[in-house]
């Protein structure tokens, strides 16, 4: 299924991971405690990204996606210009999707090769809104947190991106991986102070929880070629089996008892991204 | 490839990396160690049924002066009272043990804790030498941090034991742990531990190069965390501690939200097997208060240790595949200068080489495209040795060069005696 304005560009395959197969998604049903806003920014230079979003009703399928949980209270998903790629949640409030990550992410993959670039777009930007929504979920259900946030979040995402077949898993974790390993950015001092944690410390738990969740579809992070090592080093991988069924574990525990078991399998049949969608 | 030769190589950055996991309560029986008769008060409904011990023997004859110091302190007996108002579904083992490598583990597979001799050696061998700090004490070092490694491990084991469930990453959970148990003491013994941790975090793990795809944190990550939680929790006790460091306002802004996240998470996966009685009888003992005769011994190592410093090398040049032959003496054979070769220096980055005795160390490094830092053949300050560039090389200096070695003259690093870290900067 190609996007409603038949372009290739990263904001429209972004929102194509979402809005692909609207005939299916549009049976599901929008979750009533996920309120959304599109935020109208005040740089001018992200209101294509403002437009596009909005509508290719980005929001309004995550409000689908999110059907099956059945939460407390209202939790409010927003996209908004920030001043900075991410904001740190606070208790009670909304979670945000970044104009400016959303920039980032198109940035990236605009440097990338073309044929790869859809798929990166697609997957990063699915991660930042899985990310964030994990940080409110985790607050709105109260669940107790051992680690930091911030970790708890990536690895709940990361979890979240297996369910949905091999290909979409591929895909997403891909593309998460191409985001996080552009990343220029240099850490020294007190910068590892911060609640987020690096890129790429991020970029190798996102891949341990890929391998360990599913080794057969990620074999190729843990095989040698060419004479180099292996993308994740042996002594990470070892472990990424326990890893994996510890966030398991503790999603299952914890969110697991807030999900309609019924709808979760209407949402995990529903072909979220086509493989059209990223040509 | 370069192999680092066995003389010298010293314990990863992060020694508590590994299994390393304990039992929360480990804290009170750590302090324990180093104060005997305070352990004879404890009361007698704080002796555990279900944890075991053993301080297994030294292969080599220099630690067992520190086993029979820890059997004085009664380490593990008191960690096991400190065990006790945790209903743990397993028996659970401590011992100490020769390990060959530095560290403190917690082996889920068998339900045992091991404390290496090792790792309580290099504590006492990095802990602060007299007047080189007013911020730490060397009784915060060696005290205070391995308390805290053995919390952090007892974090692994609750962990593991009571099947918590682990949403982050379970080596920050586990620091976590460490941090929050602390905090519910005493203010000294809160501050013990806090500062202890954050001393071996910043000045030991966080002086190699970073290592982001291990499941550990950076040494400044862990560090960092650690003066969080703790000035999160107890504003008004660490906020010196907290303003002497570099903490970013906005990361501190939110560390009272960051110690309520950790206390709820305890409260709601850890309390329920935590006997309430047993648990106010062990706050309620003055654990790390040491006796006068256990601050002499402890006075008497930090004076042992006072012709000992760490040596780091960070290669701030443009040049790449540094490597690093030193000359130096060994804590462990203080007498015989020893010339090895070759320790890599990641390019913009540091490796943490080792502990060296004495006020001396010759260093000669060479790299990419015929790149050599020494002192010139004319500087008698120096000292003329012999390295192998093909290969790894160990041996006592002076020896007359061998096939396949040449003479170069090392260059020479004085160290002042308030020196505890020396970090060589090749620029």
């Amino acid at each position: 299924m190609k996007c409603l304005d038949g372009k290739a560009t990263g904001v429209c395959v972004a929102i194509g991971v979402l809005c692909s197969a609207t005939l299916s998604v549009a049976q599901i049903p929008a979750n009533p405690r996920v309120e959304i806003v599109y935020v109208q920014p005040s740089n001018r230079a992200f209101q294509p990204i403002y437009d596009r979003l909005k509508k290719r009703q980005v929001l309004e399928e995550v409000q689908r996606f999110l059907a099956p949980l059945k939460l407390p209270r209202k939790l409010t998903v927003k996209l908004d210009q920030c001043g900075a790629q991410q904001v740190q949640h606070v208790s009670q409030g909304p979670v945000t999707i970044c104009y400016e990550l959303v920039d980032q992410i198109e940035k990236v993959g605009a440097k990338i090769d073309p044929a790869a670039r859809p798929g990166v777009i697609a997957g990063a930007f699915i991660q930042a809104v899985l990310y964030q929504v994990a940080q409110g979920v985790l607050d709105i259900l109260d669940v107790p947190v051992w680690g930091r946030v911030g970790d708890a979040s990536d690895r709940f995402a990361a979890l979240v991106m297996l369910k949905f077949g091999e290909e979409l898993a591929a895909r997403t974790i891909y593309g998460t991986s191409v985001f996080f390993d552009a990343s220029q950015h240099t850490w020294t001092g007190s910068a590892f102070a911060d609640a987020t944690s690096p890129e790429a410390q991020r970029y190798y738990n996102y891949l341990c929880i890929a391998y360990g969740g599913s080794p057969i579809t990620f074999n190729y992070l843990v095989t040698t070629s060419g004479g180099k090592g292996p993308i994740l080093p042996i002594e990470r991988s070892r472990r990424c089996p326990g890893e994996y069924r510890q966030v398991l574990k503790a999603f299952d525990m914890r969110i697991m008892p807030y999900v309609d078991p019924d709808l979760v399998i209407k949402v995990r049949a529903t072909p979220w991204l086509l493989p059209t969608d990223t040509k | 490839m370069r192999v680092v030769p066995a003389a010298f190589r010293q314990p990863q950055s992060d020694a508590v990396r590994s299994t390393v996991r304990v039992v929360t309560l480990a804290l009170v029986a750590l302090v324990a160690a180093w104060c005997g008769p305070v352990a004879a008060q404890a009361p007698a409904e704080l002796v555990s049924g279900t944890v075991s011990y053993a301080y297994l023997p030294p292969k080599s004859p220099k630690y067992v002066p520190m086993v029979e110091r820890l059997k004085a302190f009664r380490i593990l007996e008191q960690l096991s009272e400190f065990l006790a108002p945790l209903r743990l579904p397993h028996k659970l083992t401590l011992t100490t043990k020769e390990c060959g490598f530095v560290n403190a583990y917690y082996a889920p597979s068998r339900w045992v804790i091991e404390v290496c001799y090792e790792f309580v050696e290099t504590l006492e061998r990095i802990g602060p030498k007299q007047g080189e700090t007013s911020e730490f004490t060397y009784e915060e070092v060696v005290v205070g941090a391995l308390v805290g490694v053995l919390l952090h491990e007892g974090g692994h084991s609750v962990f593991d034991m009571l099947d918590v469930p682990v949403f982050g990453r379970e080596e920050d959970a586990a620091d976590e742990m460490s941090t929050f148990i602390a905090m519910q003491f005493s203010k000294d013994v809160a501050l013990s531990i806090v500062k202890g941790y954050a001393y071996i975090t910043k000045s030991w793990f966080g002086v190699s190069v970073p290592i982001y795809s291990d499941e550990h944190g950076t040494g400044l990550q862990r560090y960092y965390n650690t003066l969080c939680i703790a000035y999160g929790g107890a504003p008004d006790l660490f906020k010196d501690f907290v303003a002497k460091s570099d903490l970013p306002k906005e990361r501190a802004a939110n560390c009272p939200n960051e110690y309520q996240q950790i206390k709820r998470a305890f409260e709601k996966t850890i309390l329920p097997f935590v006997d309430q009685e047993k648990l106010k009888k062990v706050q309620a003992t003055p654990w790390l208060q040491l006796t006068p005769t256990q601050a002499a011994a402890l006075k008497q190592q930090q004076q042992a240790q006072q012709q000992t410093f760490t040596f780091s090398v960070c290669n701030m040049s443009k040049v790449s595949n540094v490597s690093v032959a030193l000359m130096g003496k060994s804590p462990n054979d203080p007498n015989t200068w020893r010339v090895v070769g070759w320790f890599e220096i990641p390019d913009s980055g540091c490796n943490y080489i080792g502990s060296f005795y004495g006020d001396k160390i010759y260093w000669y490094a060479e790299g990419s495209n015929k790149a050599v830092w020494r002192a010139a053949e004319t500087d008698r300050t120096g000292s003329k040795q012999c390295i192998d560039h093909a290969k790894a090389f160990e041996e006592v200096g002076g020896t007359k060069c061998s096939a396949g070695q040449v003479q170069v003259n090392f260059r020479l690093r004085t160290i002042s005696p308030a020196d505890v870290g020396v970090t060589l900067r090749l620029n």
